[in-house]
């Protein structure tokens, strides 16, 4: 019931704070005494639940970029699974020092995040919204308009990818943190289509990682049930409360949450 | 809400330093794909609530069942765009992408299955 619990409040508070529930459950879970190398595969159970349960509404709102997506995901897939072979093979303290760096740079992410727009054009006809064949480019439907865009600068995307992909393997967390500003500065995509692109994406390096764990026999499967129905609910739950309320105020509350967190997972 | 009625213009403009073709964008909604995203998700809350609430050994496969939805749903995702892309939409090049990022996941588990 805390495992449940734990997860819920966790997901609903990172999906609020548009920084995702488990960076925050798993240094959670490692000052409760859980070994890093533990809780991570529930971190990525949580991430990829929480990536299944935004997946039909993003698809509705057609905010999800699946071309850039899919090309960016080769190179977090690949640092995923790198990550979570060398989870098995580094010590407790290093997992749980580079746990608190993460921690710190997801605090650091959340406290520079800007909500940048792209720019608004008059709507085309229904048809015309969406991602183009062939390209990175798209138009994402904004109320009364419509916001254009094109990927840039993809190799230099891709390296930070690998990057996030590493840091989610070797952590437990999303990566998203690293993956949305990657892909709104480097990359130049509007925050919305980045976001949701995120979230697809996070799914996919998760399940990538979860399949080296699960064959590490690394999956807690008395942890999992409870950190899935957690994750889905408490998902749901933060997802509204974002559509009703500012999050600047939660994701400082966030940011403070994680720096000190990663303090005690320093000093311990 | 304003909409471009008749022909369409401006087809074409320019953003970030690129062309983007209106003409091009994809007109598609994947209802079906958004249909099977809420199925799985159903699934996975209803096999992780009784790997929640019933004893064992129901408990230990209905756990198991719910990792492998929540496991198996992006894979599934990035197959069916693969194929969609392929057959239907004429897209080879992104098709290769997706069937490569596939053969990534794919390589990771051999790797582990050598590695444990």
């Amino acid at each position: 019931m805390a495992m449940l619990l734990l997860a819920l409040a966790t997901s609903a508070a990172g999906a609020f704070g548009g920084l995702g529930g488990a960076i925050i459950l798993v240094p959670v879970l490692v000052l409760t005494g859980m070994p890093a190398a533990q809780a991570a595969p529930l971190g990525l159970l949580s991430v990829a639940s929480g990536s299944l349960a935004a997946g039909p509404t993003q698809l509705a709102e057609r905010t999800v970029h699946h071309r850039l997506g899919v090309t960016t995901e080769t190179a977090a897939s690949a640092g995923a699974v790198a990550g979570a072979l060398l989870s098995g093979a580094v010590g407790e303290a290093f997992l749980t020092r580079f746990l608190a760096v993460v921690a710190l740079a997801a605090a650091a992410a959340s406290a520079l995040r800007r909500d940048v727009a792209g720019r608004l054009i008059e709507r085309p006809p229904d048809i015309d919204l969406g991602e183009e064949r062939g390209s990175l480019a798209g138009i994402y439907p904004v109320q009364d308009g419509a916001t254009p865009y094109a990927a840039t600068r993809l190799p230099a995307g891709l390296a930070v990818m690998l990057t996030a992909g590493l840091v989610a393997g070797m952590a437990g967390a999303s990566g998203g943190f690293i993956k949305t500003p990657a892909t709104t500065e480097i990359m130049k995509v509007p925050v919305k289509v980045a976001a949701s692109t995120t979230t697809f994406t996070v799914g996919i390096t998760s399940a990538a990682a979860l399949i080296v764990f699960a064959i590490h026999g690394r999956i807690n499967l008395d942890h999992a049930a409870p950190v899935i129905v957690g994750s889905l609910v408490g998902g749901q739950i933060g997802a509204r409360l974002q559509a009703r309320f500012a999050p600047a105020a939660v994701r400082a509350a966030l940011g403070v949450v994680l720096v000190v967190v990663a303090g005690i997972l320093f000093v311990r | 809400m304003k909409t471009v009625i008749g022909p369409r213009a401006p087809v074409r403009f320019r953003r970030a330093g690129r062309v983007v073709d209106r003409r091009r964008t994809e007109q598609v909604r994947y209802p079906r794909m958004i249909a099977m995203l809420r199925l799985l998700n159903r699934l996975a809350f209803v096999a992780a609530l009784a790997g929640l609430l019933l004893p064992d050994p129901v408990r230990a496969a209905a756990s198991a069942v719910a990792v492998g939805i929540v496991v198996a749903a992006p894979l599934l995702r990035v197959a069916w765009l693969a194929i969609r892309w392929y057959f239907r939409g004429g897209d080879r090049r992104y098709a290769a992408v997706a069937a490569g990022l596939l053969l990534v996941v794919g390589a990771g588990s051999v790797i582990a299955l050598v590695t444990r």
